[in-house]
């Protein structure tokens, strides 16, 4: 961190004023953490009644029940445990293409002197301004012609490369020293080499943060994969959910218990190495 | 983007020249020829190059044909046009009469039936306006009150930060929940209304004129975290020395906060700014996961009106009419933004 | 046809530089077996008319529909299994498709990698019959022992267009009133058979029990649709391209269904906590909706004992109105591409035979689609599925033509708006109307 002190010179600790102002502090952030974590709480409520009224879920459950779960595990058009590996295998395929493509772009643009090569970062940088609405159609029309609609390489070729990792990537690349490289070929090494013997292990931290946002990112997608996956068993998690309320509406213990099979891993990941997922947000937001 | 050109200024001019010197007396010294650069250059980003001209740059021209073409997926081929999707698009325009008497035709904004397209960009525009200042601003005051000496502040920020990990599709079920007519909002609710004599509980998703609210309710929920973070990050870079003596000068909390915070928020400000609003202008999953639309319209936004055209009516050329309307529209947006940040930039 | 399709694609990929994938998908296209399914015809009369297999080629055959439920794919897997015992040289392959099966099949249809046989919602058969992906089944009314003339008549001409057949219905389902029982004892009413005769039952029922609202129904009104025809309008012109349905009749049904919501005598189900009509009869928040067939396994299986109360009326009509209920249908159809159209027709007609519809329709879901059935031991057992069946007579499917969907995406939100009380009855037909025959025809 830059600043090691939040205090600044001269900050009054003490007398009424000081207080009161901590109180109305401490009131305010409570009352917003408050409404940013109740509906978790509601949804767990939720999930685990049998017969949830708004009284009922709101605090403290009345009865604590596994069935809405059961039901979920038992009912033959949910495949819960084949919507998770497919969401595990989309998420994990584009997570291992962007990485791999895009420190190998990120690395020849910030490294490797080639022709061209300022204007291509431009040309990737500006590719950040289309909104993927407008490719959307187009890409689904090449998938349909490629018979690639409702299956996997579907799923995931459209999202294998981000002009954010590149960027992400070669702006570390450029941060770590020249000579490194120099050295490595003095002593043999051809551009493969160096790349993935001396400059790859010193971005594992960029990498850690490109791998663990654009997981994340393909965990949730829900727009791209409800228009390229039409049959149950392609769906992954958010759009099955949207699957599950079409057919369960109402239903609302089993659409809480399935919201939380897809929020409890990311949440239970986040809260494990939240430090990394802040990391992630921070930095991409300093692509202004 | 901003970020390109900064990085080009940077390596211009004289420091590019020593390098370009520098660098061709290593590729002597290495034995490297310029051609073997080249060759491993362009085989290193060959990957990313394919992908974006097959998932990226192609499309954007095929989507460009296909908005000329009445699309059948059925046969899986179009027919030429001409603009008639545009058209079909646009009209009735918002301004009607002629060039010497022209008026502004308002009915395409409040009825739905006179023009979706026109309606939902109302929508869309509402969902924006009523949004984005909510995400931002609540964003940096809790950023602020977290740059504080907070006892948890890692917990508080965990809490800030949860809704911002779940899935649209997720986030739009669980509050289609809480908003329900026998929800846990309304339980709150009615209560509180009982005592002030007013009906404060609504169907809050049923009711063509609270059902958007709902859906600015959760992305302002869900909006809130992430900007908080790039605020934090931003407030990272504020040189404490400008506090100091702002602090020697006598300044109040708000003076320090207008005069010493706020500007050197500026870099940080502008890209949320543009995220922000580019995000709302594409709102879609949770759109269609609270409400599907509906009701009478009432959440159909512009993407969700092309989703429904191009792909449950299977209208792929308005859909890429329409997505190309509102790609210039961002575009537009994205530029002029651009432009106003960096007149501010000369002013500082 | 598909071949056309494919190449003038190909051409579009060309011009935007995706050249790259053109390899890719060469081979992709199912015409290839056109001339194969030429040589085929000639024995096609035979096959279909005879039942015997003798002049069928060998051919294998997928067949893709939707279940609603593993029961429900078990017992397709039964008749396909007695087709294929009875038709040696024909092997089928079932891919039942979970959700979304219309983007599916479309999208499938296009690339032209479709199935031989499949289902195909009445709603969207005239889109798919217009674009001509679908096989001429008129070799089937003229089979002997098929008698497609017991077919109820609604429901064929639903799979026609332009006078040809491309459909035979799988099976139906129709709109009735179903009601508590207990509930209408207790208010001292008989199951009503007029509009103002339901109107004061559920004046009664809202008196002397506590419903949350005597009736449920959807905010789109999906029963004005039948209340329209019941009151003398019709949704299109005899010649089907222009919208008449803001008529009066159409207003007058409207602004009844509006008035019963204005006095609290019905609920949306977003005002109750169920989501559906079945739930909220199961839980009792009702005591009448205007559903189908496919309520009743819900009823049967997850609320056993109200079950015991729900009966099931033709629905009312105005008192000089005529009899009408909504269908929904869906037929096998084959696509036009197939390699085999005589094994596919042949297929179909098994499936859809007096003896092959008799047991599908025993799963009780829908309704055979046959007149005759109304006669069998099952629909004797289960009254309430009978008067369903009963119905299938006046009905009238909820398919208007090619543009069927776009036509109800534009009426919907219009009904929703009266429903909601967004807009006047009267306007709310009309801006529908007046959209649709600028916009569709």
């Amino acid at each position: 961190m830059a600043r090691s002190s939040y205090e600044y010179p001269g900050y009054d600790r003490s007398g009424a004023s000081y207080w009161s102002k901590t109180v109305v502090l401490y009131a305010l952030v409570t009352t917003g953490a408050l409404w940013m974590t109740l509906p978790f709480w509601w949804t767990l409520t939720t999930a685990l009644s049998a017969n949830p009224t708004a009284t009922s879920v709101t605090f403290i459950p009345a009865e604590v029940t596994a069935q809405n779960f059961l039901k979920l595990w038992e009912r033959p058009d949910i495949l819960l445990v084949r919507w998770f590996i497919n969401t595990v295998i989309f998420a994990g395929a584009v997570t291992a293409f962007n990485l791999t493509f895009d420190s190998l772009a990120g690395y020849a643009l910030a490294k490797i002197d080639f022709w061209g090569r300022e204007k291509l970062f431009l040309g990737f940088m500006s590719t950040m301004m289309i909104p993927g609405m407008v490719t959307l159609i187009p890409v689904y029309l090449i998938l349909v012609e490629l018979n690639w609609t409702n299956t996997y390489q579907g799923l995931i070729a459209p999202l294998a490369a981000n002009p954010f990792g590149i960027f992400l990537l070669r702006q570390h690349f450029k941060s770590l020293p020249s000579a490194l490289g120099e050295a490595s070929k003095i002593d043999g090494c051809n551009e493969l080499q160096t790349f993935y013997k001396i400059y790859l292990p010193l971005a594992k931290p960029a990498l850690a943060t490109l791998g663990i946002f654009t997981f994340m990112g393909a965990w949730n997608n829900f727009q791209w994969p409800l228009i390229i996956a039409n049959e149950n068993e392609m769906y992954t998690l958010p759009v099955a959910l949207f699957a599950v309320r079409n057919q369960y509406f109402a239903e609302w213990g089993l659409m809480m218990a399935a919201a939380l099979i897809i929020v409890g891993p990311v949440l239970i990941a986040f809260l494990a190495a939240q430090n990394y997922f802040i990391r992630g947000m921070s930095l991409s937001g300093m692509k202004g | 983007m901003a970020v390109g050109e900064r990085d080009e200024s940077g390596d211009s001019g004289v420091v590019s020249a020593v390098r370009d010197v520098l660098d061709g007396s290593l590729r002597a010294r290495l034995g490297v020829t310029e051609d073997q650069n080249n060759l491993m250059g362009f085989l290193f980003v060959a990957p990313n190059v394919l992908m974006f001209s097959v998932f990226l740059l192609g499309p954007v021209l095929y989507a460009f044909y296909i908005s000329f073409q009445e699309w059948s997926i059925l046969r899986n081929a179009g027919t030429w046009v001409g603009l008639a999707n545009y058209v079909d698009v646009l009209t009735p325009l918002p301004v009607q009469g002629g060039l010497t008497n022209l008026q502004l035709n308002t009915s395409v904004f409040t009825d739905p039936s006179v023009n979706l397209f026109w309606y939902s960009l109302k929508t869309t525009v509402i969902y924006a306006v009523g949004t984005v200042p909510l995400q931002i601003y609540g964003g940096l005051a809790v950023a602020l009150m977290l740059d504080k000496r907070v006892r948890m502040k890692k917990a508080y920020r965990a809490a800030y930060f949860m809704p911002v990990m779940l899935s649209g599709a997720a986030s739009a079920v669980m509050w289609r929940w809480f908003l329900a007519a026998d929800g846990v909002i309304n339980n709150f609710l009615e209560p509180i209304g009982e005592l002030v004599g007013v009906q404060l509980a609504q169907n809050w998703a049923g009711n063509p004129s609270y059902a958007l609210g709902g859906v600015m309710l959760m992305a302002i929920w869900g909006g809130i975290g992430s900007n908080m973070i790039f605020f934090l990050a931003g407030l990272q870079n504020v040189p404490e020395e400008l506090y100091e003596a702002a602090r020697i000068d006598g300044a109040s909390a708000w003076q320090r906060f207008r005069h010493v915070t706020w500007p050197n928020l500026g870099n940080t400000n502008f890209f949320v700014i543009v995220m922000a609003i580019i995000g709302a202008f594409q709102v879609f999953g949770i759109a269609l996961v609270y409400s599907e639309g509906g009701p009478v319209y009432a959440t159909t936004t512009i993407v969700l009106l092309i989703y429904q055209r191009a792909f449950e009516e299977g209208k792929m050329g308005v859909g890429a009419a329409m997505a190309f309307i509102l790609f210039l529209i961002i575009f537009a947006f994205s530029y002029h933004q651009y432009r106003h940040r960096q007149q501010e930039e000369v002013t500082y | 046809m598909t071949h056309n399709g494919t190449k003038m694609t190909r051409r579009h990929l060309v011009a935007t530089g995706a050249v790259g994938l053109a390899g890719a998908f060469a081979g992709c296209t199912g015409g290839d077996g056109d001339s194969g399914g030429d040589g085929d015809s000639s024995g096609t009369s035979q096959a279909t008319s005879g039942g015997s297999t003798t002049q069928v080629p060998s051919s294998e055959l997928t067949l893709s529909g939707w279940a609603a439920d593993d029961t429900e794919s078990e017992l397709l897997k039964q008749l396909i299994g007695s087709f294929e015992e009875n038709h040696s040289n024909i092997s089928v392959e079932y891919n039942p498709v979970q959700s979304n099966y219309k983007q599916k099949l479309k999208t499938q249809l296009g690339a032209g990698n479709a199935p031989d046989v499949f289902y195909v919602d009445a709603n969207y058969f005239g889109s798919f019959a217009s674009e001509d992906v679908l096989l001429d089944l008129s070799d089937l009314s003229n089979a002997e022992e098929f008698d497609v003339d017991d077919f109820f008549q609604p429901l064929l001409e639903a799979f026609k267009y332009d006078g040809t057949l491309y459909g035979i219905p799988k099976d139906f389902s129709t709109l009735g009133l179903f009601f508590n029982t207990a509930m209408f004892e207790e208010a001292s009413v008989e199951a009503p058979e007029t509009w103002s005769e339901l109107r004061s039952a559920l004046s009664a029922v809202k008196e002397s029990t506590d419903v949350k609202a005597p009736l449920v129904e959807f905010p789109n009104a999906r029963m004005w649709k039948a209340m329209l025809f019941q009151n003398g309008g019709s949704m299109l012109n005899d010649a089907g391209d222009e919208a008449v349905f803001a008529s009066d009749a159409g207003v007058e049904a409207l602004q009844y269904l509006v008035d019963l919501k204005k006095d609290g005598l019905l609920a949306v189900p977003s005002e109750l906590g169920a989501g559906w009509h079945g739930a909220a009869l199961g839980s009792q928040e009702v005591a009448a909706a205007v559903l189908g067939p496919w309520g009743l396994p819900f009823l049967e299986e997850n609320h056993p004992e109200v079950n015991k109360n729900i009966d099931v009326a033709h629905l009312p009509i105005p008192e000089d109105g005529q009899k009408a209920t909504s269908a929904y249908t869906v037929s096998y159809s084959a696509s036009a591409a197939t390699e085999s159209p005589a094994a596919s027709k042949s297929l179909i007609k098994g499936m859809t035979s007096p003896d092959g519809m008799a047991k599908w329709a025993k799963k009780g879901l829908a309704l055979s689609a046959r007149k005759s059935h109304r006669d069998l031991e099952y629909y004797q057992n289960h009254p309430r599925r009978k008067t369903l069946l009963e119905a299938g007579e006046w009905s009238h499917p909820v398919a208007y033509g090619p543009n069927s969907e776009e036509i109800i995406n534009l009426l919907h939100p219009q009904l929703e708006a009266a429903m909601l009380e967004k807009k006047a009855p009267k306007q709310a037909l009309e801006t529908a109307q007046s959209k649709i025959n600028s916009e569709v025809f």
